[in-house]
């Protein structure tokens, strides 16, 4: 599947040229949202960010969603002067409090044709806009999403940043375009996924009670009959260099997946009818397998430390010779072609001082299991309950550290 | 309606598999076995057929995936079975030579040439019959081969992630590719100059800014160590992984190897040897620049590719990787002489030198005649070269394909087999497949067998009368007889040991049978 996605840079979906013959004037109104939450230290930087996108100012329609009791960022905002096609929105108190509620909330604003969300700390390449408005006139109907590449400005931080920016990199630059190919249902990202704006009212918005409502409504798109594409454009995010604030995320989007894939799975046999056999497998591999193979992951590989370490000649019981011949090569070569698909997504990057931490993989794989027992955890007790992540604990802010 | 082009190339494909198959059969029906197809073939009747604990044999058995080759058209006949996997191989390698040449837009004569060099090239024609697995060899070494080219023209990770799946498998066609990976160290070394963002051009003067300047020599060391990194961590991991399967399988991480029971070559080298050294007419083996000017003898194509890539640097240095290969190859297995196989990679290296350089040649009349003559001359050599091998397997079916002359090189060891088959149904056979596995190939019942593959052949060794009625030993004559322990030497042990005793019942110049009492 990876492999397949590699073939992706081979062609540009978008190219300069193409860009460059978009004429400004015919250019459609673009809604882009930002949804913040406690985020008045990353105010400044997130309107700065937004205004170095080439899009005609006139054309962009930007709506800041502040919750109701969130008066940090209200205060921050009323300090600053706005330009124009900031709008300031304040989405009422109501539970779940969460970012596709206050997404929906902000859909009764918009005006684009387009759609796009952006976290408050990202850094989309400045030509996004139109190289997605591009695309969407390239590609047929029925393409009723664009995902950019996500990746990260602070790569080079830590041990954390630098095993985001493996992992990101392999998963937006090679799986996503390999199971585009393979037309399997996309869980998109969490930002930068463009939409046609009537499109998505079509499909009713996101789940205000997923806390991964981007993954469902890949998954409600798919069923649909529609399609996303996956474009030659980066957004640079901050990565969490914090590891408990890392857990924090990660066990949201973990927890997420399980919720995903809990509603959708509720009448199996109508899902596989909606979104076919194909569908059905890549939904089970994608989203349900995740959350499963990080909470057997610890279990497993304890019972192998353990066999390896006490030779455990009782094990020989229950698994017989072939099983653990079997295990053993499924063990070494998965982790090895884990390890190779994100050096090879680095080396893409051109990031090739992170080739060698892809080697700390399983260790990292370690930190998914903690989260996602964590999400298992909050699955049951707090099942919406929206896992903040702070952002702006970086110490690298300028964006000029993007595509160094 | 006129069929289309690739149409066109998929019938012939399939003309040249028959061709093949007709051809290999033929020389099956006069005898001619090689060594590597009845070890296939032995084992893959023991999977198929055999009682007992297999996972060894399935797993650890090597070559590995010419041996899996086989296995898909064990159904139809095992002895066949490596034969026809060739020849249809050996077809799938012309397909994806002839693609590549068509979607270049080279004209019909280069696919003329092409199809005349796999019909009468006898190194080709020794890939496609011999049931060996130097197609598969060939496969992958010029898929390697064109995703690094590809990787010079395109920049991108997906060839040179596809060609370090290749050199994977090229490894597990022939471990001894895993040498090569030592001599791409100074053309990744080249590559990554070449790709630093400098305006002078000349390399030495490129490496020299980069050295003096620590931004550069920064970039410089860790795109080097990069790219060294994607290509060949793979197969250097994927080996480790597989030798650490030999270990907890096997209790030995070399057993596939250098064990007989993993690998064919073991036994056939040193037998090779023994002939070499025991002929009258021997002669001193080549010195080591003797082995590159034999490779352009049997390909003086190769010299055509070189002076197509005259002026591209590393595309130079790639085409020299194979000649350091196999002169290392030379010092390294002293004893072993360089098959034929090792130079008939320049065949297949030098064909995808012409596909992707040929459109740009402008004066396409020469190109052509001297595309034409040096066939020609190489269909030659390449007779001429395999005629006088210095492997005897190799000279042996040259002779056999030429004067058709019945082989009678396996007549011993089926004369051996027919006696073990006509035996009662109930008889039981001590046999080691280690040095013993043509027999077994020939054997019609294997399940009568007591093999090493099996849990209780250590104990049938130890107490034979326990489990077997019969004993097969190699006698002093056979040159291989030292791999086993049932060997001469087994007999008096055997009869010391128990008042039972043993008696002869079938002999050959090589294998001696005995029945126990």
């Amino acid at each position: 599947m990876a492999l397949v996605g590699s073939r992706f840079e081979l062609h540009q979906a978008v190219t300069k040229a193409e860009v460059k013959a978009i004429v400004d004037e015919e250019l459609p109104i673009y809604t882009i949202h930002l949804p913040v939450y406690k985020e008045d230290k990353l105010i400044k930087k997130l309107i700065w960010n937004l205004q170095s996108l080439d899009y005609p100012r006139e054309k962009l329609d930007i709506k800041l969603l502040i919750e109701e009791d969130d008066d940090k960022t209200l205060n921050a905002v009323r300090n600053l002067d706005f330009p124009a096609i900031f709008e300031v929105i304040v989405v009422p108190f109501h539970m779940p409090k969460t970012k596709p509620k206050a997404c929906n909330y902000g859909l009764h604003f918009s005006r684009g044709e387009f759609l796009t969300i952006y976290d408050a700390e990202d850094v989309p390449d400045t030509d996004q806009l139109k190289k997605v408005v591009a695309l969407f006139a390239k590609l047929p109907a029925n393409y009723v999403c664009i995902q950019s590449a996500l990746n990260y400005f602070n790569r080079n931080e830590n041990f954390l940043t630098r095993m985001f920016t493996l992992e990101y990199s392999y998963w937006f630059d090679y799986m996503l375009p390999g199971l585009d190919t393979f037309d399997v249902p996309i869980p998109l990202g969490g930002t930068s996924n463009h939409f046609k704006f009537e499109f998505l009212m079509e499909l009713g918005g996101w789940d205000p009670f997923n806390v991964t409502e981007d993954a469902d409504l890949g998954v409600r798109a798919y069923a649909k009959g529609y399609k996303v594409a996956i474009i030659n454009s980066t957004t640079y995010e901050e990565a969490n260099n914090e590891p408990f604030n890392w857990i924090r995320q990660r066990s949201r989007w973990i927890k997420g997946y399980m919720q995903s894939y809990l509603v959708h799975m509720r009448n199996p046999y109508q899902l596989w009818k909606k979104i076919g056999w194909r569908g059905f497998l890549g939904f089970n591999f994608f989203i349900g397998a995740t959350p499963i193979t990080f909470l057997v992951y610890p279990i497993l590989l304890a019972i192998f430390l353990c066999y390896v370490i006490f030779d455990l000649t009782s094990m020989r019981t229950f698994f017989p010779d072939w099983v653990l011949f079997m295990s053993i090569f499924n063990l070494m070569v998965g982790n090895i072609l884990m390890i190779y698909i994100n050096m090879m997504a680095v080396f893409k990057r051109r990031y090739y001082e992170l080739i060698l931490f892809a080697i700390a993989n399983p260790v990292y794989w370690l930190m998914h299991s903690i989260s996602a027992y964590k999400g298992l955890y909050q699955l049951v007790v707090k099942p919406f309950y929206w896992e903040k992540t702070n952002h702006g604990l970086s110490k690298l802010n300028n964006p000029k550290n993007v595509g160094e | 309606m006129k069929p289309s082009k690739p149409r066109y190339l998929l019938i012939i494909t399939c003309l040249l598999a028959v061709y093949y198959l007709v051809c290999g059969i033929y020389l099956n029906k006069l005898g001619y076995c090689s060594p590597e197809a009845l070890f296939y073939s032995e084992k893959v009747r023991i999977i198929f057929e055999g009682i007992g604990y297999k996972l060894k044999v399935i797993g650890l058995t090597s070559p590995m995936l010419p041996f899996y080759g086989t296995f898909v058209f064990t159904s139809i006949s095992s002895l066949l079975a490596p034969v026809i996997a060739s020849a249809i191989g050996t077809a799938i390698l012309f397909y994806l030579i002839a693609t590549a040449l068509i979607k270049q837009g080279l004209d019909d004569f280069y696919l003329l040439i092409l199809l005349v060099l796999f019909l009468f090239h006898p190194g080709i024609l020794y890939v496609a019959g011999s049931g060996k697995g130097i197609y598969l060899t060939l496969i992958f070494f010029y898929m390697f081969f064109m995703n690094i080219f590809k990787y010079y023209q395109s920049n991108t990770t997906f060839h040179v992630s596809l060609a370090s799946i290749c050199l994977v498998l090229l490894i597990f066609c022939d471990y001894k590719f895993i040498w090569l990976t030592l001599f791409f160290i100074p053309l990744v070394f080249s590559i990554a100059i070449h790709s630093l963002n400098l305006g002078e051009k000349e390399s030495i003067f490129r490496i020299a800014i980069s050295f003096n300047n620590p931004s550069l020599r920064r970039k410089l060391i860790n795109k080097t160590f990069a790219i060294y990194i994607i290509i060949f961590i793979l197969p250097l991991a994927s080996i480790l992984c597989y030798k650490l399967l030999n270990q907890s399988n096997a209790n030995d991480m070399d057993y596939f190897n250098e064990s007989p029971y993993g690998t064919w070559t073991v036994l056939a080298e040193r037998l090779n040897y023994e002939l070499l050294i025991a002929s009258p007419d021997f002669k001193t083996p080549d010195v080591s620049l003797l082995i590159s000017a034999k490779a352009l003898i049997i390909c003086p194509l190769m010299l055509l590719a070189v002076f197509l890539f005259r002026s591209a640097t590393y595309q130079i240095l790639t085409l020299l990787t194979p000649f350091a290969f196999i002169e290392f190859l030379h010092i390294k297995y002293e004893r072993v002489s360089l098959a034929y196989e090792y130079y008939l990679i320049f065949i297949v290296l030098s064909l995808l030198c012409i596909i992707i350089k040929a459109p740009t040649f402008k004066n396409q009349v020469v190109l052509k005649i001297l595309l034409g003559t040096i066939i020609l001359l190489q269909l030659y050599t390449g007779y001429y070269e395999l005629k006088n091998s210095p492997v005897n397997e190799e000279r042996n079916f040259l002779t056999v394909l030429t004067k058709r002359n019945i082989d009678k090189s396996q007549d011993e060891n089926k004369d051996m087999a027919n006696y073990i088959n006509g035996l009662p149904d109930d008889a039981k056979v001590l046999i080691d497949d280690g040095i013993a596995y043509p027999i077994v190939a020939f054997t019609t019942n294997i399940k009568n067998l007591t093999l090493p593959y099996q849990e209780g052949f250590i104990s049938a060794v130890e107490t034979p009368w326990g489990y077997d009625n019969y004993i097969l030993l190699s006698t002093v004559k056979n040159k291989v007889g030292g791999y086993s322990i049932l060997n001469p030497g087994y007999v008096p042990i055997v009869n010391n040991a128990n008042s039972n005793h043993v008696k002869k019942v079938y002999v050959t110049q090589n294998w001696a049978l005995y029945r126990l009492f």
